[in-house]
């Protein structure tokens, strides 16, 4: 019909088709499993075509690696499913690469003068390992990165040349820009060149001598060509992989670490699933490098190289057969062994494994929200994004240099149990209109960790006399009157919650005018009043809302008010508590010990003064 | 060879045809609309624009045309400049107060427009395109007059709304 009327036009001006037709020869017929060849070579194509395309929109350097493929996955018309087909045809490409070896050696394809097209494959292998490689670092994600330090560590391990070639790997001493245009060039130029080449030249050998006949076959066995008999298989094969493939590039994105940072420690850092044999036996206590990365390896390679010399008579096809069977049983052995550890093993390294595993995600997700959200990435690249984020970053803080007085909703910022009681207040809700509200009427409460500060601590002073000070009584004898008027108390709560200003806090402004009389003057309603709070704390009111920002109570004692609960309060109280507590104070001072922006990260996260995504723009009420 | 054989292998020869033709067309076709994101894309426009240029008081009583640089934020890609330079005007202070404005690109193919002081005309270098003070075609190098952009002075601060054009053609089109 048409179709052939166009396929004979082309064949009698390029002779393509006629010529590829019966291009080469099978023994006794077409089979399934000789199709392994044919999904590789597709496969490779495959890799070749949005290898390229991503190469238009990837750019090599340590400032905008990450960031060009931020927005390949997360921006770009098909992004994420071009690269969801590149990485998860790498995948396929391992596993049919060890399907074809399987047969190969099952049915002896390197028998009759087949040995050089058999090593050619097994170059291609390890060549598919280099790309494998080189491509796991171009993202430059903590992944990457780390996988990388371990793998060019192998490279040094080599007697005598290592360290040379582990510097001409890495670019110079330091991983940097070179260490990444390097790997480019090699994945995407030389190693593609090399690959092909050892591929044309392999093919040119199968016409020569076809393919390798299967073992037994009778005398008066036929011999068919490749079309249209094995090629019919190898296209259903073909599709089916492509199937699988683009179903994991919709269903599981490739996935996209945090952006590499080497100042932040990643145990949950591993190779892709293939490597990880190698990565379990590196790790065996006592392990030498270069006999577990190289020295294994190779000798598994060198074995394989002689099998065709091995695989002679019987006992020879035996021999062959049960070694790469023990080598993919080993393998796969090890491999189960090392997922079970990580994953599912209840051990200090496996649960360390699943906390970073879990935090690098957390981190994935939240450098893509900010580099989605309005003010985008910095031209510093996106790891300053998430160094300068008070939400990634409070946490750490906090539970380094606060966690040792302070809890934060009863765990220390990290979800981890403090190492010794608490002796100061739980900031989990700081500033919220519930912290306002304890401090007024449940005060002994809210300080009561205050108990625990030890004796001999400088601050034990202070800390008893917090525990018997004005404010506890204070709170004490006001706490019946204002739990029975829970309006006026709500006023007074939102007035003092106003002076923060905080992004995240709605202030209800039609209570207000009545919050700041019950501040002002005391009087709660026509028959009860309490004890001016201004007669004992100084107080500048914020000057938004309409009100003035009028000055009461100056020179007084009690602890500042002005801003209260706001960055900038939280942030003095951090450097030097003594500015709004004066010598009532039982927390030290860390403007020596932390950087000021330490101290801001630590003060913004406390007030929820960070990014928050569209979908939570919603304001949290506290 | 039996009679059947031939309209089997017929069959078989357009099934494998067709299942290649699938193989290779599914990821071709998505690396096609993959490789049009530049023009699938189009980045929603963000309104008229009004960017600070300079204060009044800067510009000559004279009306003599000044040039300067309109520094705004711009978006590349995955990064956002802070008052990056993405353009040049011409601006003059008119007698009656008034501030005429002009895109320095010129119509023709973008050269940047020069003046040289006490002189009566605009000049690109590139071509010899030459415009006088009020931004008028004096020879017909350019296809069209200089652009004007839209001015807005306030509290004596020039804001110009700037704007890039196509260029080489005789309708004054906005770009973007």
């Amino acid at each position: 019909m048409a179709v052939s009327k166009i396929t004979n036009w082309i064949d009698e001006r390029t002779g393509l088709l006629s010529r590829s037709r019966n291009v080469v020869e099978i023994p006794g017929g077409a089979r399934w499993r000789y199709g392994c060849p044919a999904v590789l070579a597709f496969l490779f194509g495959i890799e070749v075509l949005t290898g390229l395309l991503l190469w238009a929109a990837y750019s090599p350097s340590t400032r905008t690696a990450w960031e060009s493929v931020f927005y390949i996955e997360h921006v770009m018309v098909f992004g994420s499913l071009v690269r969801g087909l590149h990485h998860y045809a790498t995948h396929a490409m391992v596993v049919w690469a060890g399907l074809y070896l399987l047969q190969t050696v099952w049915d002896g394809s390197y028998r009759g003068r087949r040995e050089v097209v058999y090593w050619l494959g097994l170059v291609m292998l390890g060549l598919l390992f280099v790309f494998s490689q080189t491509g796991y670092l171009l993202p430059w994600d903590q992944r990457g990165y780390t996988a990388t330090q371990v793998a060019t560590e192998i490279v040094a391990s080599t007697p005598v040349v290592g360290e040379s070639m582990q510097q001409l790997a890495k670019g110079g001493i330091d991983f940097g820009h070179h260490t990444l245009t390097r790997f480019f060039a090699l994945h995407a130029g030389l190693l593609p060149l090399l690959f092909t080449l050892l591929a044309v030249a392999r093919w040119q050998l199968v016409k020569k001598h076809g393919y390798g006949p299967r073992r037994d076959l009778p005398e008066d066995h036929a011999t068919v060509s490749y079309w249209p008999d094995q090629a019919a298989r190898d296209g259903v094969l073909c599709l089916m992989t492509l199937g699988i493939v683009a179903a994991l590039a919709v269903v599981e994105t490739a996935p996209l670490g945090p952006p590499a940072d080497p100042t932040v420690s990643y145990e949950a850092a591993r190779p892709e699933w293939w490597f990880l044999p190698v990565f379990r036996i590196l790790h065996i206590p006592g392990m030498d490098t270069f006999v577990a990365a190289q020295g294994i390896p190779g000798a598994i390679f060198g074995v394989l190289a002689i099998l065709p010399f091995i695989d002679r008579g019987k006992s020879g096809r035996w021999l062959a057969r049960g070694f790469v069977a023990l080598v993919f049983v080993a393998l796969g052995g090890t491999l189960g062994l090392t997922l079970y550890e990580d994953f599912v093993a209840e051990t200090d390294s496996g649960q360390a494994f699943r906390v970073s595993y879990d935090s690098g995600k957390k981190n994935a997700d939240r450098t893509v929200a900010l580099a989605l959200s309005p003010t985008g990435i910095p031209v510093e690249g996106a790891a300053v994004m998430l160094r300068e984020d008070p939400l990634t970053q409070g946490p750490v803080l906090f539970a380094q240099y606060c966690s040792g007085c302070h809890a934060y909703n009863e765990h220390d910022g990290l979800k981890n149990a403090l190492s010794e009681a608490a002796s100061a207040p739980d900031l989990g809700n700081f500033g919220s209109r519930d912290w306002i509200k304890q401090s007024l009427v449940a005060f002994d409460e809210q300080f009561a960790p205050l108990a625990n500060v030890s004796e001999e601590s400088d601050h034990a002073e202070a800390a008893a006399a917090i525990l018997d000070g004005d404010m506890k009584y204070w709170s004490e004898d006001h706490r019946d009157i204002l739990l029975e008027r829970p309006t006026e108390l709500d006023a007074l709560v939102e007035y003092l919650v106003a002076q923060s200003q905080r992004a995240d806090i709605t202030v209800d402004e039609s209570i207000l005018q009545q919050g700041r009389e019950i501040f002002v003057d005391g009087t709660l309603s026509a028959d009860s009043e309490i004890a001016l709070c201004i007669d004992c704390h100084e107080f500048q009111e914020v000057e938004a809302f309409g009100f003035p920002g009028e000055v009461f109570g100056e020179e007084n004692y009690a602890p500042i008010l002005t801003g209260y609960g706001s960055t900038e309060w939280v942030r003095q109280m951090i450097a030097d508590p003594a500015t709004h507590y004066g010598d009532n104070n039982a927390m030290p001072a860390f403007a020596t010990q932390l950087s000021e922006s330490q101290i801001s990260l630590l003060a913004k996260w406390l007030t929820g003064n960070f990014y928050r995504e569209i979908e939570s723009t919603e304001p949290v009420d506290r | 060879m039996t009679s059947e054989q031939p309209s089997r292998r017929n069959a078989l020869t357009r099934v494998t045809a067709a299942l290649w033709a699938a193989a290779v067309a599914i990821p071709t076709g998505i690396g096609a609309v993959f490789s049009l994101d530049p023009i699938l894309r189009k980045k929603a426009s963000t309104g008229p624009r009004r960017d600070r240029v300079t204060s009044l008081e800067s510009l000559p009583e004279d009306g003599t045309p000044v040039d300067f640089p309109v520094l705004a934020d711009k978006v590349d890609a995955w990064n956002r400049f802070t008052k990056t330079e993405i353009g040049r005007v011409w601006l003059r202070k008119m007698p009656n107060g008034q501030v005429l404005a002009w895109n320095a690109k010129c119509p023709h193919v973008g050269g940047l427009i020069d003046y040289k002081p006490g002189a009566d005309e605009f000049i690109c270098p590139l071509h010899h395109s030459l415009f006088d003070t009020d931004g008028k075609r004096i020879n017909k190098v350019a296809p069209r007059p200089m652009d004007t952009l839209d001015v807005e002075v306030k509290d004596g601060i020039v804001y110009v709304a700037y704007a890039d054009f196509r260029l080489n053609v005789t309708d004054k089109e906005e770009i973007g």
